[in-house]
């Protein structure tokens, strides 16, 4: 009798485990939605997760409702595993997508191979989109061959979260944002504090004992690259003829910059910390994408966090990054199914302002960034002006995955001290020429 | 003249033999053949097909598929990355193997000597090896982070604790530590069975020739599941050197830098990330060379001493 109940008990235990796993392994994406009844389907795989995936369900929702004739096979992947995914159905032949969202980066991948179609063009020859619309150094960065492949549907940058409570008391208007790499600098300094509420430099101050950090690095994709057009440099240039700039001495002068920031002044932590330390007053400013907009949009209260544009730390240029999520289409898609997926892709881009609104991702289409949204979306203005005037985009690479892998571990390397920035850059250097030849 | 009938039915019936031999054999493979088309189709083919990929250059998105000899091998002397996620990969697998062989056997030490809860400690320490990689990689990810459960601990102690997964020096060890604890319930399992197949009379026999515990263990126990430990060192060590999830999960891909990129991780990215299929079928067939090269030493080394 003893052992039986010992054995239920450890059955019922087992259960509980599994149970308990179940919200983790429920995580898993990848469902299929079938929105709308028509004879005509399209297979759409799409990146795009959170509020922004949201926001692209609601519009295809509705382009299934105004469009009786189609189906759409709507199917979110996360951006992990998403190219995996889509390049293993590309080269199967069979049970791929007939649009998918694209990064501009990774476009040569697809384009250089042929296994994308210049649907852009298509559809800028046919008039449904205004080639005009669009900021040429985006449209540039996706054409090949004198074509544009997919079609930009938003276009961000990354700029400077920054905690107004934490501004007010290192008495910083936000009115006067940093203007160079002494005055960032500066900043970062007076937005600093131990647990006895002194900054460095301060009589007493205990580097070990931090209570408000100034800066956290989000994505050293985010966070550096906008440095390096800064001293006037790029990881690699333009597809297909790429040069590798990565180990150039601009390119190791902006690093060092940031390296400074952990090893010389201690004001940055070496590894990814969250920006959620923004949330208890932990954190002072956050370097960060336009997508993180949501997060501190749903997380923190009106006024306490604010936008700067990313500051100017180089000695060339201001600049911020440039991304764009395209609508990219399969070149093995049958001429009725383009036909619709056109219409998809024309409702999308025509309602992207929708997107904006509810997302805080700028549209693609200038004549969607409307003055409005600026009263609306409190990254919007300084982002948008930013991205207008030094707005530089991400470089495009046939490798792109190959060589940001590259180019993560580098960075990771440098600023946790496993390798200087000569030695990490140098090393990278060499793989990503590797990776090219 | 009578032989001749004779020798003909004495032929029949040897002949009537051979084809009860041909069909008891023909019902011998029919009863095999669902396995040998699984094993064909699944696990033959494959390996062949990984073997010959390893000597083209074989680009997925570009199409391209060639026969280029030896130069992938060439390509993986010159690759860093290669070495470096192999030397990663064969400290993870000697730290975890030992690590698991006495958890596992201490755990099996211990559960053999109580008498009460006997059923429920076993299974509650099987059951982590029930769950997947993933939701172990997202439980640890959390416990291990700088902000995590584990620091908060040691907070309270006044420690201002680590950072297991991003410290260079920790990352490995951590990672270590993690899979120990989800995977020990296995080799555990196979101690016991070990230990219990020990004749008591031995014990007893050890006891009243006055053996300590000690003693015992290194004298008796240890000696006679010797088999046992083998199978557990070879299988564990050819496990672990596979490790792909945990850096997959919980550092980002084998970061911070390369300090836990690892050989699998390596293959994977250059199979499917970067569609070098050729290139990534050199690598897996080098691995496989590496793994049968430590399994040969083990049994030399630990084979020795065992009496099957």
């Amino acid at each position: 009798m003893y052992r039986k109940q010992i054995s239920r008990l450890a059955l019922a235990f087992m259960v509980l485990l599994l149970i308990g796993a179940l919200p983790l392994a429920a995580q898993d994406d990848g469902e299929v939605q079938e929105l709308g009844t028509g004879e005509i389907e399209i297979n759409f795989w799409s990146g795009l997760g959170g509020p922004d995936g949201q926001s692209m369900t609601d519009l295809i929702t509705r382009f299934a409702e105004e469009n009786p004739d189609v189906t759409i096979n709507y199917q979110i992947l996360g951006w992990g595993t998403f190219f995996d995914k889509l390049s293993a159905a590309i080269v199967a032949g069979s049970g791929g997508p007939d649009l998918m969202t694209l990064w501009h980066s990774v476009v040569p991948q697809y384009a250089l191979t042929g296994h994308i179609m210049p649907v852009a063009e298509q559809m800028f020859n046919l008039g449904m989109l205004d080639k005009d619309d669009f900021s040429p150094a985006l449209l540039d960065s996706i054409t090949f061959d004198g074509e544009v492949y997919p079609v930009p549907f938003d276009n961000y940058g990354s700029g400077l979260y920054v905690n107004t409570r934490l501004l007010e008391r290192a008495g910083i208007s936000f009115d006067d944002p940093p203007e160079n790499g002494e005055e960032f600098l500066e900043y970062v300094r007076r937005l600093t504090w131990d647990a006895n509420g002194n900054n460095p430099g301060d009589d007493g101050f205990d580097g070990e004992n931090i209570a408000v950090w100034p800066l956290s690095i989000g994505w050293n994709r985010v966070t550096v690259t906008p440095a390096l057009y800064q001293w006037g440099t790029d990881v690699v240039t333009a597809a297909p003829d790429a040069e590798v700039l990565i180990d150039s001495e601009e390119a190791k002068a902006a690093v060092q910059y940031f390296h400074d920031l952990v090893f010389q002044h201690h004001v940055l932590p070496g590894v990814n910390w969250s920006g959620e330390l923004m949330l208890n007053d932990g954190l002072s400013m956050y370097l960060d994408g336009a997508w993180t907009y949501n997060f501190y949009n749903t997380n923190m209260e009106d006024g306490q966090i604010a936008f700067w544009p990313y500051p100017r730390l180089g000695p060339e240029r201001g600049s911020t990054i440039m991304w764009s999520h395209t609508l990219a289409v399969s070149s093995n898609i049958e001429q009725d199914t383009l036909d619709a997926t056109m219409r998809l892709i024309q409702f999308l881009s025509d309602n992207s302002k929708e997107h904006s609104i509810k997302t805080g991702m700028p549209s693609a289409r200038l004549s969607l960034r409307t003055e409005d949204l600026a009263d609306q979306i409190w990254t919007f203005g300084a982002l948008t002006t930013q991205m207008a005037s030094e707005g530089v985009p991400e470089y495009q690479s046939e490798r792109f995955t190959e060589v940001e892998n590259i180019m993560a571990h580098a960075y990771s390397s440098i600023f946790t001290g496993q390798q200087t920035v000569e030695e990490g850059l140098d090393d990278a250097a060499a793989r990503i020429r590797r990776a090219l030849r | 003249m009578k032989s001749i009938p004779a020798a003909t039915d004495s032929g029949r019936s040897s002949n009537w033999a051979l084809t009860n031999k041909r069909r008891e054999a023909l019902a011998g493979y029919l009863f095999l053949a669902p396995y040998l088309v699984f094993f064909l189709v699944f696990l033959a083919g494959p390996v062949i097909s990984a073997f010959v990929t390893a000597f083209v250059e074989w680009e997925l998105l570009r199409g391209t598929y060639r026969f280029i000899g030896l130069e992938n091998f060439q390509l993986i002397m010159e690759d860093d990355l290669f070495w470096i996620a192999m030397g990663n990969s064969l400290y993870f697998a000697l730290m975890t193997t030992a690590g698991n062989v006495v958890v596992a056997l201490c755990a099996a030490l211990a559960l053999k000597s109580i008498r009460l809860g006997h059923t429920l400690f076993r299974v509650v320490m099987y059951a982590p090896v029930v769950l997947s990689i993933s939701v172990i990689g997202i439980i640890f990810s959390r416990l291990l982070a700088p902000f995590g459960l584990l620091n908060a601990g040691l907070e309270l102690l006044g420690h201002k604790g680590f950072d297991y997964l991003a410290d260079p020096n920790l990352v490995l060890p951590s990672l270590s530590l993690t899979t120990i604890w989800w995977g020990f319930g296995f080799p555990m399992l196979i101690f016991l069975a070990a230990l219990y197949a020990v004749p008591e009379a031995l014990y007893e026999a050890a006891r009243i020739d006055g053996a300590g515990r000690r003693q015992i263990l290194w004298r008796v126990t240890l000696p006679l599941i010797r088999p046992a430990l083998l199978f557990i060192i070879v299988t564990q060590f050819i496990a672990h050197i596979q490790v792909f999830g945990q850096p997959y999960i919980m550092t980002n891909g084998g970061g911070p830098g390369y300090s836990s990129y690892t050989i699998v991780l390596h293959i994977y990215r250059n199979a499917f990330s970067y569609y070098h299929m050729g290139y990534a079928g050199a690598m897996a067939l080098s691995l496989g060379v590496v793994m049968f090269v430590f399994a040969l030493a083990q049994f030399r080394l630990l084979g020795r001493y065992t009496e099957y």
